[in-house]
């Protein structure tokens, strides 16, 4: 599987998750919303670091571009790395309109950042790879299923 | 190719400034039907082309732009730079040419009429080429691009045709006029309003609603969209009436088959929450379904007051709902996201559902709805336009309320986030 | 024989929806006659879908501009 196709298919898993917390919470099932949400931050925080350490930084290096496309993502990422922590802090709190809140703002944000990724960054990456899309492939999705 | 971030996107501000324009449009339109509601008796009463225009170019048309400015840089990865304080004088003179030719609808004078068209005309003119041309800058290496210049497309299409039956209102001539009114309404709902709508939603439900994307084949077939809007002009003007009653059925079968296919997806939703998104959206799938049975119930019946249903439906149902959809998404997001930027302080924000309250919100969303099937409804009972009208135009009031205080809180919050010192960030 | 109707000086819409209730009332074969302050544009597209014929001309009566229109059923 090459790391497009990887990568966009994760970012759907993703949103499930975020689903399913925000189900439970609306449920008031804290204990399995607390599971979900454990699973999304894991599942994101994996996806980000994958990115960011793997692919981007092959990015920068055959394309010369650090101020480009990648940045805006690192920047994207970080958004979305703070309402991860605000999501964090409202399901240890039980709070459901803080999960609706934070879960709504995430999803949102994720989605537009996807877009990009989806649309623009990931078939960028993929050409310039040529190749090596294969061998950047692996290790992409090796960075993300490390346990 | 460019990958842009918001940062570089138009501000907020003039995004905010098309949509509160577009529902005092609206609104204008519903108060022209609440104080002459024998419009409804016939798509060609002076008060219907009147509402028609108010509610298309001075309410539709500017939320469209707003949103357009705000979205095809994060979906299509384009670049559309901002044209600063031109930009309002473009939508001052597109709201002033709305109002003018709908004045001239009214009072049936061929001057007000040719002058609100042009004005009109020109500022959509100065959009649509803006668009275009950022969309022809990218390789369509993806459905949505593709779809959204064909849809842009359509509005040259439209003005184009405006353009011509405004030379006739003034000039006179030989050319066969209504079927050119015709083929400019098809151009406007059918290509740019229906076009865009499918594109937008193509991308939009599935990844906003967490559900399957709509079928591979259907995107194919949803190519065919321009091409059926032809033939159908093309019919008509050469008197080949099962040409364009064959593209328009097929047209009805498009708007139907994206109804059903986004009811279901919708329905199938993953998101976990059932708020006002979830059922506007239902709703839109609705109307969309209902615009595709009347109009062609306008096409094969004997009865004209299919078409004014019809109208209603599409314009009013199908690009209203979606518009105040997408408005109650839209808002809260810009104003949370350029919060959330300028909060070094990491101070606590307002939640994303309690910018624009979720309860009003639900309220305006339902009530437009009910209004806009008691004037579709009118078309057949005359006495419930009145009240319909009347109920349209007080929900596109509260929701003009709802928008107004949201981005009245959004400046002022933003300048106490601006001024406080930064927090420094603890380490991931 | 033809029937005359005046709406020169009624408000907006009011000139459409007479001459529209005044064609519903119109026996087979007989045509109306009407004086508007100006062309009415809509109406003619109305006309056209309806499957009415008709000629005008402007005029001036008692010093003012105005348009007389006469409207026939199509054959």
């Amino acid at each position: 599987m090459t790391f497009p196709d990887y990568l966009t298919t994760d970012h759907r898993a993703c949103d499930e998750l975020l689903g399913q917390l925000r189900q439970h919470a609306n449920g008031a099932d804290w204990g399995a919303a607390r599971t979900a949400f454990d699973a999304l931050r894991h599942d994101v925080l994996a996806h980000f670091a994958a990115e960011e350490e793997i692919l981007f930084p092959a990015f920068e290096a055959r394309t010369g571009m650090r101020q480009g496309p990648t940045a805006v993502m690192r920047m994207e990422h970080e958004e979305a790395r703070d309402l991860l922590e605000d999501l964090a802090q409202a399901v240890a709190a039980d709070d459901r309109e803080g999960v609706r809140g934070h879960g709504e703002a995430l999803l949102i944000l994720l989605q537009q950042h996807n877009m990009k990724e989806e649309n623009i960054l990931y078939p960028m990456g993929a050409n310039v790879a040529g190749p090596d899309l294969a061998d950047w492939s692996a290790r992409i999705i090796a960075r993300r299923e490390a346990p | 190719m460019q990958l842009i971030s918001t940062h570089a996107s138009p501000s907020p501000r003039q995004s905010f400034g098309h949509f509160l324009a577009g529902i005092a449009g609206m609104a204008l339109a519903a108060a022209l039907l609440a104080w002459e509601p024998a419009a409804l008796a016939t798509r060609w009463h002076p008060a219907a082309l009147a509402a028609v225009h108010l509610c298309a170019l001075g309410g539709l048309m500017p939320v469209m732009l707003g949103a357009l400015f705000q979205f095809v840089p994060v979906a299509c990865g384009l670049s559309l730079p901002d044209a600063g304080r031109i930009e309002w004088l473009r939508l001052a003179a597109l709201e002033a040419g709305a109002v003018i030719l709908a004045t001239g609808f009214v009072q049936g004078r061929a001057d007000a009429i040719a002058a609100g068209g042009t004005l009109a005309l020109a500022s959509l003119a100065w959009s649509a080429a803006r668009l275009l041309r950022a969309l022809h800058a990218q390789p369509a290496s993806t459905a949505l691009p593709r779809a959204m210049r064909r849809a842009a497309l359509a509005l040259a299409m439209t003005l184009a045709l405006g353009g011509v039956l405004v030379g006739i209102l003034r000039l006179g001539g030989e050319l066969p006029f209504l079927a050119l009114v015709d083929w400019h309404a098809q151009w406007a709902l059918a290509g740019w309003v229906g076009g865009l709508i499918l594109a937008v939603a193509g991308v939009v439900v599935p990844m906003f609603h967490v559900t399957a994307p709509y079928p591979a084949r259907w995107e194919q077939l949803t190519r065919a969209l321009p091409w059926l809007v032809f033939a159908a002009g093309a019919g008509s003007l050469a008197a080949q009436r099962w040409l364009t009653t064959v593209a328009v059925a097929a047209l009805c079968a498009l708007a139907a088959g994206f109804g059903v296919l986004s009811i279901l997806r919708v329905r199938a939703s993953r998101r976990g929450e059932r708020d006002a998104f979830h059922y506007g959206w239902l709703g839109a799938g609705l109307f969309a379904l209902l615009a595709g049975a009347t109009g062609l119930a306008a096409q094969v019946a004997a009865d004209p007051r299919w078409s004014v249903a019809f109208g209603v439906i599409a314009l009013g149902g199908l690009g209203g709902i979606t518009i105040t959809v997408m408005l109650y998404r839209i808002v809260p997001f810009l104003i949370w996201l350029h919060w959330q930027r300028a909060n070094r302080a990491r101070a606590r924000l307002p939640l994303l559902h309690q910018i624009v309250p979720a309860r009003p919100q639900a309220w305006q969303l339902g009530t437009e709805a009910v209004a806009v099937g008691g004037l579709a409804l009118g078309a057949f009972l005359p006495e419930t336009v009145c009240l319909a009208a009347i109920l349209l135009f007080f929900s596109k009031s509260a929701q003009f309320f709802l928008v107004c205080r949201a981005i009245r809180e959004f400046s002022a919050r933003l300048r106490v986030l601006q001024a406080l010192p930064p927090r420094p960030r603890a380490a991931h | 024989m033809t029937a005359v109707l005046d709406v020169r000086g009624l408000p907006p819409c009011e000139p459409f929806e007479r001459i529209l209730a005044a064609l519903d009332a119109l026996p087979a074969g007989q045509t109306l006659e009407a004086l508007l302050a100006r062309e009415p544009l809509p109406l003619f597209a109305w006309l056209g879908d309806n499957g009415f014929g008709w000629e005008g001309d402007h005029l001036r009566l008692d010093g003012q501009p105005c348009y007389r229109i006469v409207i026939r059923r199509a054959a």
